[in-house]
């Protein structure tokens, strides 16, 4: 309650103090600043770093594009839910169940659950495979990470775990000083970022690009923004601000996974060095590009896990409670939201838990992660598409036709490539 | 006892028993205690006349609101009680609601201002040839019932020798709601349970059955543990 009083209160002083429209415009921009650029961030965690690496890896600098150009679908998918975030002031479980009915809420929800449970797992693992890299056990750094977690987020309300999150977002610049101390080929580098090449033959290479646009877009992250943006009450008259933190956001995840690639393939393909986790691109690059580097490689990596660690949860159980109708939000207190908070605490203390388990095969939880959000992904965007051309949910603020021919464009290309990516999965290929 | 998403859908026959449409909501009147059913949402599959007025040709799939007191309501069927010309289907008015449409999936807020949970169904009783609303059902139960996964709750009852109950939120409880923001509001701050429950066992009865045929696997262990159950409280009897 006390941060959105200072938050209204700071944008009516933002309106009544005399400044310049150009740093009005800034100021909003700052205090909107934060659920998109939070969601791209996140976007980048454990099993990105692995799949921008192993790209890198396997395909030099020929990726680069895909990179690139995924800035486009991951922006224009996003857009839609801060637009129905700001528009509904309601997250998108809870616009599916008054738009849909239960059925297709519980079933899409229980997805949901099971897929960022896997993800959760995943991104404790990259944790303690992280803090191996410093010589720390994993039976220490993931009960203190699990600790930490639980402690941020119980002290702290939403508008201070954003603040903590938006700290997390500059450690990655951690990837973007390796990406330059690996010393890249610059000319390679800029042909293969603007020159296009595909060699539909092969199949290994078409499977990457489909990995790479795959990992770039998860449900997760329609839910997490558009519950981001309710939950900090962002107006639709602030909407415009909101745009922008959307497209920084876009803009960041694949800064940073551009990066990652750079820094890959000037080392590990260089040396012919094939990687399936994280973590062993982080090892690899040591002796190949400094023990700075690979440090910083590794650091990059526990602070990508622990930021994704806090948000998922935070998503997950936020869309279940509100599917489900009971209270959510970091705003408010233990007995407000009860479910909210068991839930949010046991995903966290559970995947803690699984990783320390012997025998994990974290690679098959990360392919089955990826089959589970791979079959939810069209049905989100679909159900995403009906909401946003309803004026009874979004009044004025519907798709136009402009906005409809790209959104379809994109919601059926991203389709093609996540049956396609199941597809690859399982026929091995 | 009626639930309304059994209603919904219910097969609609016309006076001469021919299949006419199927009901599409349900509208009450908010004035009064328990707000009573006046009207029904019958979706036609083909209609010839509005009112008296005949049409220039045959319309298909319209939503047309027709009191309650003309048609006949059973639980498995409803029949109507006139003529189609002679139908008198009528606008909403202000202080009139859509059940389904209105209730059905909206946030229950406490007095509080706090989130109980959504409104899984809207429970009906039958007071002499009308209905009247009763309460919300709300909870574990009654989302399970309504996903169609009785089975487990069945097996469960039967386990555990007591029967889960499905809370329904009495409707005199309800204080105020607001359809366009989905959420109806109690006039109690949070001590629900004293709302009223329904058993789940009293619930099912008048449910639909499952549509799931029930699966051999669970149920001939279940039955084996159950004889065995009984013979050994009937050997300890001896």
């Amino acid at each position: 309650m006390r941060f959105f009083l200072a938050h209204f209160k700071l944008r009516d002083k933002l309106k009544t103090v005399r400044i310049t429209p150009r740093w009005f415009h800034l100021g909003l921009f700052l205090i909107v600043l934060g659920p998109g650029i939070i969601t791209g961030a996140v976007d980048n965690d454990i099993g990105g770093i692995a799949t921008y690496s192993s790209a890198g890896a396997s395909y030099g600098y020929t990726l680069l594009w895909v990179v690139v150009l995924a800035i486009i679908p991951l922006a224009v998918i996003q857009e839609m839910n801060a637009r129905m975030g700001a528009v509904t002031g309601k997250g998108l479980a809870a616009l599916i169940r008054e738009n849909f009915g239960l059925k297709i809420t519980f079933y899409a929800l229980i997805a949901l659950l099971i897929a960022n449970f896997a993800n959760i797992i995943a991104e404790f693992a990259g944790i303690a495979a992280g803090g191996e890299i410093f010589g720390i056990s994993k039976f220490i750094s993931v009960p203190i990470a699990v600790i930490l977690l639980i402690f941020f987020i119980l002290k702290n309300s939403s508008h201070k775990v954003e603040k903590i999150l938006l700290i997390f977002c500059l450690f990655y610049i951690s990837y973007v000083v390796t990406g330059f101390l690996a010393h890249p080929d610059w000319h390679s580098a800029l042909v293969g970022t603007i020159m296009p090449t595909v060699n539909l033959r092969d199949v290994g290479l078409v499977t990457m690009i489909v990995t790479v646009i795959g990992t770039t877009i998860a449900p997760w992250m329609q839910f997490y923004q558009q519950s981001a943006v309710a939950e900090k009450k962002i107006l639709i008259k602030e909407y415009r601000y909101e745009v922008w933190d959307t497209y920084a956001g876009a803009f960041i995840t694949e800064f940073v996974a551009f990066f990652i690639v750079l820094a890959t393939a000037a080392t590990l393909y260089k040396n012919g060095i094939i990687i399936e986790t994280a973590a062993d691109a982080a090892r690899a690059l040591i002796p190949l590009a400094g023990r700075f580097a690979g440090t910083l490689f590794a650091f990059g990596l526990v602070s990508a896990g622990f930021m994704a660690a806090m948000v998922l949860p935070i998503s997950t159980a936020f869309s279940i409670s509100e599917g489900l109708g009971w209270g959510a939000g970091l705003n408010k207190k233990f007995r407000e939201a009860k479910q909210f908070y068991i839930i949010l605490i046991s995903l966290i203390v559970v995947s803690g838990a699984v990783i320390l388990l012997p025998n994990l095969n974290l690679i098959k939880i990360m392919l089955f992660s990826q089959t589970i959000n791979g079959m939810l992904l069209p049905v989100i965007l679909v159900l995403m598409l009906i909401i946003i051309n309803r004026e009874s949910v979004m009044g004025n603020h519907t798709n136009t036709k402009t906005q409809n021919v790209i959104t379809i464009i994109t919601t059926a290309g991203v389709i093609t490539l996540t049956i396609s990516l199941i597809l690859f999965t399982f026929l091995g290929k | 006892m009626r639930f309304t998403e059994n209603i919904v859908g219910l097969k609609v026959y016309d006076h001469s028993n021919r299949l006419a449409g199927k009901i599409d909501d349900l509208i009450v009147s908010t004035r009064g205690n328990y707000p009573k059913v006046n009207s029904v949402v019958i979706k036609f599959d083909q209609i010839s006349f509005i009112g008296e007025t005949p049409l220039i040709e045959k319309a298909n799939n319209i939503k047309l609101i027709v009191p309650f007191s003309q048609i006949i309501f059973s639980p498995s069927k409803v029949k109507l009680r006139l003529k189609e010309e002679e139908l008198h289907s009528r606008y909403m008015t202000k202080d009139e609601i859509l059940v389904k449409r209105d209730l059905i999936d909206c946030v229950i807020v406490t007095s509080g201002g706090q989130s109980i949970g959504r409104v899984n169904d809207v429970v009906l009783f039958e007071v002499g040839q009308e209905l009247e609303i009763f309460g919300l059902s709300v909870g574990i139960v009654g989302i399970v019932a309504k996903l169609g996964l009785e089975i487990p709750i069945e097996l469960l009852d039967k386990g555990f020798g007591k029967s889960f109950v499905e809370t329904v939120i009495n409707w005199k409880y309800v204080k105020d709601y607001h359809p366009h923001k989905n959420e109806v509001i109690l006039s109690v701050s949070e001590k629900i349970e004293a709302a009223g429950q329904i058993d789940y066992i009293q619930s099912k009865e008048t449910k639909k059955p499952s549509r799931l045929k029930k699966p051999p696997f669970i149920i001939i262990p279940w039955l084996l543990i159950e004889k065995a159950f009984k013979k050994k409280s009937s050997d300890q009897t001896k």
